[in-house]
């Protein structure tokens, strides 16, 4: 029935314009009109045009879910492209459960989920938590002081980095959560508390807007990251042009895809992306998730010729997909990722020196409680700089 | 402004790091609901193994029984769970009708947590951390229990012996308590056991006698 209709497929498309997570989030909305845009270029699928429904959710849960209802009711939308922050994933979950459509998720977060009705597209912790976990026992010292924000993601990341400092004899000299609006202000306790512990590393799931601010504070401390890195798995390019480049050298950040990855599929998703949406654009580990997941769903869609989420779904699980990162794979058993974990530092360019990544893709864990030292996931990572104090 | 939340570097309960190791049964008809909670048990990293219709027992190598608890099968649970083994399996009861009938069978057969149908992903890990924890604190306490059983009556053992010596021997609690122990080191066996010998003894020789009515008084002193 679908398929002799040449109505355009209607995508609801769910990244925060404003609120405080959006200037990631809009390198989330970047990637995904970019994938949109590239499709309709060659044609769209089976002849009929992408078009994304596009809404403003504003960092906001109760935003989401009301939008997201009204994609799958009112604008007959059943795939929706969205989310960063976990809360406002939980919150769209129900409604995607209702009306079973499929949320695809480009973003990071803390495992422990599974819905028939979402893709999971971004890292789990066993793809970017403990090879980060890993590379700074084995590089940087063993007294971690935390900082987080006040919600669910830092303190699950907090907890699985905990175990593994504990397995490895470190010890967490401190743990901090601020509210998501934290400003300027409030990280100034948080920099004398760092200073009077003196930890090896800090690990910061600051997130949002509030990342900057602490970065900021960092370096008006003079505190130097040669000697006491900011490690994190959200600090991206994004948040490196929020914060200047001079305050985010030398910081490092786990992720499974940074711009700097030497590639002929990331060269040209490169170019492409600047060419769109101007040469100062950031792309980040957000971006090309949500750039891929589009690319794979529209894999599906061209092989079943219809959105039933049922048939979608089964085309989607297992699919394969050249991405910039490497080629990644949807995991049919838990509906998540395989992707290829990387290590990087920011460089004097503002961009990041991949100084550690695995020679192959890492399967999802999502509900890996306890990593052990010796987990599978670490057995291909390589670090390529050992003295990872040493700033370019 | 800042606070701190968990006292830092406190670990995760053990309880977490052997739920990889569990090996579950599931009882539950071959369906598209039972098939979807191996799947999720497997994305957990249980070792799963599944059954229908309900065996006539549980292995002693399974962890953690889940079972469908209906209303028309409370006889064959029943039989499954109280076979008289002292460490069953953590019971894990799935229920669609929260009906007393039900809800009694789930009690019967012990269970420690329930989970309801349709099963959703969301929830199982929850109860069956839950269940563990509740599983194995009633091992733990069921074994305190059984330890200070056994203490108590090897006290009331001990009372008795001294008494029956006090009053043979008219000697005082501490020098009778010494003859219990003196005896115990010399024949290398248990002041219970020796407080065992002498009560047996008592028994057999004062049957009928003005000291066994004597010593019946002193047991109900007690």
């Amino acid at each position: 029935m679908e398929l002799s209709d040449n109505s355009p497929w209607k995508v609801g498309v769910l990244f925060s314009q404003s609120g405080v997570t959006s200037t990631v989030e809009k390198t989330q909305l970047n990637g995904t009109l970019l994938a949109i845009r590239e499709l309709n270029e060659a044609g769209g699928i089976l002849g009929r045009e992408i078009k994304p429904v596009i809404y403003d959710p504003a960092s906001n849960p109760e935003q989401h879910q009301k939008l997201a209802e009204k994609l799958l009711c009112e604008d007959d939308v059943k795939v929706i492209f969205g989310c960063y922050m976990s809360s406002t994933r939980k919150a769209v979950l129900s409604v995607i459960e209702k009306h079973n459509g499929l949320l695809f998720y480009p973003t990071l977060y803390e495992g422990f989920e599974f819905s028939n009705n979402i893709i999971y597209t971004g890292a789990a912790p066993n793809q970017n938590s403990i090879q980060l976990a890993d590379f700074m026992m084995n590089e940087g010292g063993k007294r971690v002081y935390m900082v987080g924000s006040n919600y669910v993601y830092p303190y699950e990341s907090n907890r699985i980095m905990k175990d593994y400092i504990r397995q490895n004899r470190g010890t967490v000299v401190e743990e901090r959560y601020l509210s998501l609006e934290a400003g300027e202000k409030d990280f100034i306790p948080i920099i004398d508390e760092i200073k009077a512990k003196e930890p090896s590393f800090i690990f910061s799931t600051v997130v949002g807007a509030s990342t900057a601010f602490f970065y900021q504070a960092y370096a008006e401390a003079g505190l130097d990251p040669a000697t006491m890195p900011i490690v994190s798995l959200t600090t991206s390019e994004a948040e490196i042009m929020e914060m200047g480049i001079d305050v985010a050298r030398g910081h490092i950040t786990s992720a499974p895809y940074f711009e700097t990855i030497e590639s002929d599929v990331n060269n040209l998703f490169v170019k492409n992306y600047r060419k769109e949406f101007g040469p100062d654009a950031p792309i980040t580990s957000g971006s090309e998730s949500a750039y891929s997941q589009v690319r794979i769903m529209a894999k599906g869609l061209e092989q079943v010729g219809m959105r039933d989420t049922k048939i979608l779904r089964a085309a989607v699980l297992g699919s394969e997909y050249e991405a910039p990162q490497g080629r990644i794979r949807i995991d049919p058993d838990n509906n998540h990722t395989y992707l290829w974990p990387r290590v990087g530092r920011v460089n004097a360019q503002g961009k990041f020196d991949i100084i550690g990544q695995t020679f192959s893709s890492v399967k999802p864990d999502p509900y890996l409680v306890f990593p052990h030292h010796n987990d599978w996931s670490m057995q291909h990572f390589h670090v390529h700089d050992q003295k990872y104090v040493q700033v370019h | 402004m800042c606070k701190s939340i968990n006292r830092p570097g406190q670990p995760t309960q053990p309880i977490f790091k052997t739920l990889r190791s569990l090996r579950i049964l599931i009882i539950h008809p071959k369906d598209r609901e039972g098939e979807e909670l191996i799947r999720h048990l497997n994305r957990i990293g249980c070792q799963v193994d599944a059954v229908w219709p309900i065996p006539s027992e549980i292995e002693p190598r399974i962890d953690v029984v889940i079972i469908m608890v209906r209303e028309d099968q409370t006889r064959q649970l029943q039989d499954l769970f109280n076979d008289g083994r002292k460490l069953g399996p953590t019971i894990i009861a799935l229920v669609d009708y929260e009906i007393p009938t039900v809800l009694q069978a789930v009690l019967d057969i012990g269970a420690q947590a329930v989970i309801g149908k349709p099963i959703r992903p969301f929830g199982v890990l929850t109860n069956l951390v839950l269940a563990r924890q509740n599983w194995s604190q009633e091992n733990h306490l069921n074994g305190k229990i059984h330890k200070l059983e056994r203490k108590v009556a090897g006290m009331k053992k001990l009372n008795l012996a001294k008494a029956l010596l006090m009053k043979l021997h008219n000697i005082c609690e501490e020098e009778a308590y010494k003859i219990l122990r003196d005896q115990a080191m010399a024949k290398r066996v248990t002041t219970e056991e020796i407080a065992s010998s002498i009560i047996n003894a008592n028994e057999i020789l004062s049957a009928g006698t003005k000291i066994g009515s004597s010593v019946k008084k002193l047991k109900i002193v007690e």
